[in-house]
């Protein structure tokens, strides 16, 4: 017996050491050593050295701890993944913070899905008209004192507004826009037959999320004049230089405002510019009504005003 | 003996088989996944940063805004053919109308430098050809566009020009600075154009090149120039998409129509 034993030591010494092992995979709960030493798996002495029953031609991790205990200690199991919270946590952090305790799950949807701005929605393209009385002015000869155009008149526009938004607000996993504010660009008609192009920016801060929910809306751009009556006395394209426009407007929902703004109309007159090429400095102010042609009446009130004005007003 | 059915062993194995009264904390630390092996170094996302980067995980999202994974408005082939530009579509169709601001600058000394308007309408198609295995920033397209402008500068009273036509034929190359939903993009068209050049009455070749800034397909703000024989347009404006822009200029037309405006002179 004992020759067998050295016999047996002498292999296992001369054969390198048995892997480290490990975990075969990430959420098996790992196994406690046992509080009291478990019998040794073979009766083979010395007792330090642990013994393989059978020797195998490549060498097999050796289990060299002890026994398993009888109760292993229960691990939690890891999470998946986010969120790392529970709902009472998010409870606690509602109360905290001073946050609705239940946030909605549920949201209405637009009328017009998002063609017209709504709080719920984020990026939004609208079309919007304008329909509204103007007080314009104009320069008059620069030989007279103070001789100024002035007559009543209407503004029709037509924009085109990128409502990028720039500020939210979160309420539970909702998130709304309370800013907007984007690129815009369109055309501008008013009586005989004067049309300019407009560039610029509007932008547009919710006063709630309700859908006919009260918001402040601001725009301003730079106006030319791309269409009119030239000095053949045609209908065409005419020169004008760059002016510049804005407004403020009182809306509901993106359906319409109230608006008041006004436009200046820079003068052309360097003195290396031909008489004929001159343009007087010009505007107007306007206050009216500008809303989303989606729902219909804006655009037909806009192509009305503009028809009336166009037979009926004429510049000084 | 251990078989690969039997529990799994604990990483590390005691020196001393002493064993302990109770399992500690430090157990579990002990008994915690190793550090993965080294492997081959990891190569980094291939897009990351402030350009390029798509839709952040969010646990919030507008109500009826669009979702990560829905595809491009207005596409057909889940993006294969879009009619309204977007970040993930591998062809769109280009139809804008435009309004811009700017100068004709005269060369030589015939007259001076004066405020330039025009309306532009462009249309063309725009791919992605690098976007096959994956999204890819490039986009190339070819595009013709009709201008008419303000007409020559003159010195008579006559209007000899009353107004500037120009046929464009541009290349467009686009970089998608943005995989999100309406993403923005910068694009640069170089051109060939067709025009009069000053009060002449001809046609004439020159080039064309604009810059622009693009929201999705919708349009954004452009700087183009159009430059022909001692006479360059330099022009900045808005242009949108037509699904945007046709209905106003339909109903500017139908205004201007309702009101006689077509009738003739004055």
């Amino acid at each position: 017996m004992s020759l067998l034993a050295m016999s047996l030591l002498l292999v296992l010494t001369q054969q390198p050491p048995p892997p480290v092992q490990r975990p075969t995979a990430s959420g098996t709960s790992p196994v406690a050593p046992a509080p009291a030493p478990a019998p040794a798996p073979t009766n083979v002495e010395p007792a330090p050295i642990t013994t393989p029953v059978d020797v195998a031609p490549t060498p097999v991790p050796q289990d060299m701890s002890p026994a398993p205990a009888p109760a292993p200690v229960p691990v939690p199991a890891p999470e998946v993944g986010p969120p790392f919270y529970r709902p009472e946590d998010m409870q606690a952090l509602r109360q905290r913070h001073g946050l609705d305790p239940k946030p909605p799950t549920v949201e209405r949807k637009p009328v017009f899905r998002c063609w017209v701005a709504d709080p719920t929605c984020g990026f939004v393209i609208e079309l919007n008209a304008t329909s509204a009385y103007a007080f314009r002015a104009e320069q008059g000869s620069v030989n007279k004192v103070n001789d100024i155009k002035r007559w009543s008149s209407t503004r029709v526009q037509y924009d085109v507004w990128f409502s990028i938004p720039t500020m939210v607000e979160t309420r539970g996993k909702f998130r709304y826009t309370r800013l907007s504010l984007g690129p815009k660009g369109g055309v501008v008609a008013s009586d005989s037959k004067d049309i300019w192009g407009n560039v610029g920016i509007a932008g547009r801060y919710w006063f709630s999320r309700k859908r006919f929910a009260p918001n402040l809306e601001f725009t301003s751009s730079l106006v030319f004049k791309v269409v009119g009556i030239n000095r053949a006395g045609n209908f065409d394209s005419v020169r004008g230089p760059m002016g510049f426009s804005a407004d403020v407007a009182f809306g509901l929902g993106g359906f319409g405002s109230i608006v008041v703004g006004g436009q200046f109309d820079s003068p052309l007159a360097r003195e290396d510019v031909p008489d004929v090429e001159r343009v007087s400095a010009g505007g107007m102010f306007f206050l009216g009504f500008r809303g989303n042609i989606v729902w219909g009446a804006p655009a037909a009130l806009a192509v009305a005003t503009h028809a009336i004005t166009t037979r009926a007003v004429t510049a000084p | 003996m251990v078989t690969p059915d039997s529990e799994p062993a604990p990483t590390e194995v005691a020196p001393t088989p002493a064993p302990t009264p109770a399992p500690a904390p430090s157990a579990v630390v002990v008994l915690a996944p190793p550090p993965a092996a080294p492997g081959p170094a990891r190569t980094p996302p291939p897009e990351h940063g402030p350009f390029f980067a798509g839709e952040p995980a969010s646990e919030t999202a507008f109500p009826n805004g669009p979702r990560t994974t829905d595809k491009p408005r207005l596409s057909i082939g889940g993006g294969a053919f879009c009619f309204v530009d977007d970040a993930f579509c591998k062809s769109s169709l280009i139809l804008t109308a435009d309004v811009g601001i700017g100068v004709n600058i005269v060369g030589g000394t015939r007259s001076p430098d004066l405020p330039y308007a025009h309306f532009n309408f462009r249309g063309g198609v725009v791919f992605k050809p690098l976007m096959r295995d994956g999204w890819h920033p490039w986009g190339i397209g070819l595009v013709g566009s009709w201008s008419r402008g303000t007409g020559a500068p003159s010195k008579e009273t006559a209007v000899v020009s009353p107004h500037t036509d120009t046929w464009r034929v541009s290349v467009v190359n686009q970089m998608w600075l943005s995989k999100k939903r309406n993403g923005f993009h910068l694009d640069l068209d170089l051109g060939l154009i067709r025009s009069t050049v000053l009060d002449g009455r001809g046609q004439f070749f020159g080039t064309n090149a604009s810059l622009s800034a693009n929201w999705g397909g919708w349009g954004g703000i452009f700087m183009s120039g159009d430059f022909l024989d001692h006479d360059t347009r330099v022009v900045f404006g808005f242009r949108g998409h037509g699904i945007a822009t046709a209905p106003a200029i339909g109903l500017i037309l139908l205004g201007l129509l309702a009101g006689g405006a077509f009738g003739g002179a004055q």
